[in-house]
């Protein structure tokens, strides 16, 4: 233990300190459970900024805005606080580049994953009207409560929405973190996925995996808890319009991305990238 | 992912296992109760897992430690720490003092005093453990816990005088019941 190098005070409390060190000796130490933190980071890792069902709601109510305030391939854009400088275009660090990852139709209802990547700040001005954007756009990061936190991170959410066309855009965040520069690349067999009940309601088991891979990744199989899987091939971007499950490259995003979806009845299990180029 | 990976994941095994025991020591003082403590120093080393690329190349990762520690406790425990520690008797905190040469008697001692931590408001009780256990600097109690040096003196100094109001505290020390 340090001294005291402020004040000498603990001379004349010197006895709590003997007393705790001694209160201490209740406690049983053990074997610290290094893989169980491991696991537990990664898991954290993983769900970073996942955002709870609660939060889903509010973020929704935003993206109702955004279909007034308009989307890529809508009737608008997003404009930026009017006291920002920026020294990039507006269109790189106040729009997100947004990419389908995955379509489909279960029980006649359309549903789709999309991704929001959006551009690295450089500087607090930056990052301030990249924050107020994303409050437009409904992807403000769960854990960023200043636009400092923003600079120098490339910050992405996917979303999955379900409905008809109209309520497309009535989408919950699923998975959302931010590319750094300094990230180590991923190649090979290295996959990261996150895993959700596909509808909102009246379904606790998690359908829904939505991962990355590096851009070597060929293939992932999803492995069921029933034990049956679903391969996931790379496809070309112009393919995206298919409602097969792919690995897919999204726009500004450094790795390729898979959506899965397990069987009704059955939940995830693993996600392993099984063939590489 | 590469030798730099690896690198990292064998300094995180090394920290986690070599600051377990005293991470352990200073979450039983702020928890009061063993699973909480494991509970908070798993929870704790596992957001430093995440951030460990930046937190191990730092010049202080003890200092983040703490930070996250103090954090999750204030987080999670503050509202359930009277619980934890609620006296098992009816004894509460008045007790005879006891033979100091007795196991059971020092147990209780010690229950004592994690009784009257228990009592102390949040602020207090970390202020107290990070100043007179982690043997903190006032400064340097004042980051971990997000505050002024002024709160940390104030709260420190209130905790140590409700403390010492514990019968027969200085007693404990005196008659040799705490080595």
């Amino acid at each position: 233990m340090s001294a005291d190098r402020e004040t000498n005070h603990d001379m004349t409390n010197s006895d709590i300190t003997l007393l705790l060190a001694d209160a201490t000796d209740e406690v049983e130490i053990g074997t610290a459970p290094y893989e169980a933190v491991v696991r537990g980071g990664r898991r954290r890792k993983a769900r970073r900024w996942a955002v709870a069902a609660a939060t889903a709601l509010v973020i929704a109510g935003s993206s109702a805005t955004l279909a007034v305030a308009g989307l890529p391939g809508g009737s608008g854009t997003v404009t930026p606080p009017a006291t920002q400088a920026p020294t990039a275009t507006r269109a790189d660090l106040y729009t997100p580049q947004r990419t389908t990852l995955a379509t489909g139709v279960e029980d006649g209802k359309e549903w789709r994953v999309t991704i929001d990547v959006w551009a690295t700040p450089r500087n607090e001005v930056e990052a301030a009207g990249q924050l107020e954007a994303m409050g437009e756009y409904g992807d403000v990061p769960s854990g960023v409560t200043k636009a400092s936190e923003l600079i120098g991170k490339s910050s992405y959410v996917t979303f999955f929405s379900d409905g008809d066309g109209a309520d497309r855009d009535n989408r919950r965040p699923v998975y959302e973190d931010a590319f750094e520069a300094t990230d180590d690349p991923m190649k090979g067999a290295d996959v990261q996925s996150a895993a959700i009940p596909f509808r909102t309601t009246n379904e606790h088991v998690q359908r829904l995996v939505i991962g990355m891979v590096g851009k070597d990744a060929e293939q992932v199989t999803c492995t069921w808890r029933n034990g049956t899987k679903t391969k996931v091939d790379r496809l070309g971007t112009t393919d995206i319009n298919s409602d097969q499950p792919a690995i897919r490259p999204a726009d500004g995003s450094p790795v390729d991305w898979f959506v899965c979806l397990a069987p009704k009845g059955t939940g995830y299990g693993t996600a392993d990238v099984t063939a590489v180029r | 992912m590469g030798d730099r990976k690896e690198a990292r994941d064998a300094e995180f095994q090394s920290f986690v296992i070599g600051r377990w025991p005293r991470l352990m020591r200073t979450a039983f003082l702020l928890t009061g109760e063993q699973h909480a403590a494991e509970d908070l120093v798993q929870s704790t080393l596992e957001q430093v897992y995440v951030a460990w690329r930046r937190v191990g190349a730092a010049d202080d990762p003890e200092a983040y430690v703490r930070r996250v520690m103090i954090n999750a406790h204030a987080r999670k425990h503050r509202r359930k720490l009277r619980e934890f520690l609620a006296p098992k008797d009816d004894s509460g905190l008045v007790r005879e003092i006891a033979d100091t040469g007795d196991r059971i008697a020092q147990a209780e001692d010690r229950g004592a005093l994690l009784t009257a931590l228990a009592q102390l408001p949040p602020r207090q009780r970390e202020a107290v453990v990070l100043r007179y256990w982690e043997d903190l600097t006032e400064t340097q109690t004042a980051e971990a816990m997000g505050c002024s040096v002024g709160s940390v003196k104030s709260n420190a100094a209130k905790g140590i005088a409700k403390l010492r109001a514990i019968p027969g505290l200085a007693d404990m020390v005196t008659q040799g019941g705490r080595k």
